[in-house]
């Protein structure tokens, strides 16, 4: 068995985190069916799932728990193709990331088309930037960001910044060398802080202004 | 010279193994590079948002939280020590630098329902269509996936790309067919954690962004070994991650506390003492660490961090 870089802490709770030759042995048991696995599998991933999906969408967001049960249904379909070169939480993280992504984007397009919004104007899935806090406000612009980026830029973002993975854990999740995930990353950044100068405010709050 | 990329350095930071080197070189690339500044800004932010998520989600889980029994004849100090870095701390603090935006923006504050853990009876691709029956936990609430979300079958192709070379999902055969209920595994006791289980479960935490739960278990570790190695390095640790998440002054103590422990953390520890002070604006205190530090430390790498900073400071 291959050591994995990617350590089995992924999982938020350490003391319900399995050892990786554990998760291993559970994730090879949810597959064959033993009884009982696949529910203690969904258990490891849950948390992760749930995080990922209220990262991207917001605590507050509708559809934050229909993304989280969709999630964790993709990810036991997908279980088969699970390669066990990272920890299963990260796997299904990625898995949210893209459903809660889509979730975020198909609840945009609903709230456009609802709120018949000039083109280019944000529909407000949550309080307006005035009403956020600085904090809410960048990462409001984060996940804004994230609807536009490709795909592949997309998911090293929300996976590095948003849920807080490394380079090398990154690089696990998105089966990547880690070297395109830093050049990923920095391409990501760089539409990022170009994203935040265009808001007067966030420049001034970051001190982008004189870069 | 320091030959690692500024991301690196970032992952370091947030692991609390930056040497004071790499450190320098840190702070001097993000005063000049805007990206990786708001990525770390944003990376912090992040972090405290998702303890809040995931203390919102322990709290509706667990009437009793683990962490906060408290381990047998704990000393009275470490029981002081230990309300340094209270539970709802980390949810204040994630309130009023992450999720504040909902108080302050008149939006009620709501928790996440439970999320249940539901299972699909068949997981299959060819299932994925039908119009699937559920089985939810007994305590879980909640529906299915509503008629606006996406279809079992768009969920299902998000799965990575990569790991197989088909992205249908496997036979319904290899997978189980979920007659059986998810189980909740109960909590295993660890009643006799070692220094370094204790070390290496705080370690996890943070590098996740679960700062409070990484704080209570190098508390515990500190309290229980505290001549231990892992202790040593705990108490610095400890202190750099209270003053990364804005408590200087719990943050001067934990410091203060580790620099006075001998060993070859303790110029690191100075070093932090005096950031913490500054951060507090105790100046006049952070020009005596500085001073303490070229004392003890006059051929560090530091030594010559502490006398431009002196001098910056001016005479006292």
């Amino acid at each position: 068995m291959s050591h994995s870089p990617l350590q089995p802490e992924l999982d938020a709770d350490p003391v319900h985190r399995p050892e990786q030759a554990e998760w291993l042995r559970l994730v090879a048991a949810a597959r064959s069916g033993e009884p009982g696995a696949l529910g203690e599998l969904l258990e490891v991933v849950r948390p992760a799932v749930r995080r990922t999906a209220m990262m991207v969408l917001g605590r507050h967001h509708a559809d934050a728990e229909d993304a989280t049960q969709q999630a964790l249904i993709a990810f036991v379909g997908a279980l088969p193709r699970f390669r066990g070169e990272c920890h299963p939480a990260g796997y299904a993280s990625r898995i949210a990331l893209r459903i809660a992504l889509a979730t975020r984007r198909r609840s945009m397009r609903e709230l456009k088309q609802g709120q018949k919004l000039a083109e280019g104007e944000t529909p407000a899935l949550s309080p307006s930037p005035s009403e956020l806090s600085a904090a809410a406000r960048r990462r409001e612009v984060l996940r804004a960001l994230l609807d536009e980026l490709p795909d592949y830029l997309a998911d090293t973002l929300a996976l590095r910044t948003l849920l807080g993975y490394s380079l090398q854990e990154v690089a696990r999740i998105t089966d990547a060398p880690v070297n395109t995930v830093r050049s990923r990353m920095r391409l990501a950044k760089e539409a990022l802080r170009r994203r935040i100068e265009e808001d007067p405010r966030l420049r001034l709050e970051l001190g982008v202004e004189h870069d | 010279m320091i030959d690692i990329h500024p991301e690196d350095l970032l992952d370091r930071e947030r692991e609390g193994i930056l040497t004071p080197e790499e450190r320098a070189y840190l702070e001097a690339h993000l005063e000049r590079c805007a990206a990786c500044r708001i990525e770390r800004l944003l990376a912090r932010e992040c972090a405290l948002e998702r303890a809040l998520i995931d203390e919102v989600a322990e709290r509706q889980q667990e009437p009793e939280p683990c962490l906060e029994r408290s381990p047998p004849r704990a000393p009275q100090s470490a029981r002081r020590a230990r309300r340094l870095v209270p539970r709802a701390g980390i949810v204040v603090g994630a309130l009023l630098l992450a999720g504040g935006a909902a108080a302050l923006g008149g939006v009620p504050w709501q928790a996440p329902a439970r999320v249940p853990v539901t299972i699909p009876p068949d997981v299959s691709a060819s299932s994925a269509s039908k119009t699937p029956v559920h089985r939810t936990r007994p305590n879980g609430i909640r529906q299915l996936p509503s008629a606006s979300s996406a279809p079992a079958g768009e969920a299902a192709s998000a799965a990575p790309a990569g790991e197989v070379p088909s992205a249908s999902a496997a036979p319904a055969g290899e997978v189980p067919s979920a007659a059986v209920p998810p189980r909740v595994s109960p909590r295993p006791s660890k009643a006799h954690p070692t220094a370094a289980s204790l070390f290496s479960d705080a370690a996890a935490a943070r590098r996740d962004g679960d700062y409070e739960r990484s704080l209570a278990l190098y508390e515990r570790l500190i309290e229980r070994y505290p001549s231990s190695v892992e202790a040593a390095t705990a108490r610095a640790v400890r202190a750099r991650l209270l003053l990364d998440l804005g408590r200087a002054r719990a943050a001067e103590r934990g410091f203060r506390e580790a620099a006075a422990t001998a060993g070859p953390l303790s110029e690191v520890a100075l070093v932090g003492q005096a950031q913490a002070l500054r951060r507090a604006g105790k100046l006049d205190a952070e020009r005596a660490v500085w001073r303490d530090l070229l004392r003890r430390f006059p051929d560090s790498p530091q030594a010559a961090v502490a006398r431009a900073r002196l001098a910056e400071l001016g005479a006292d």
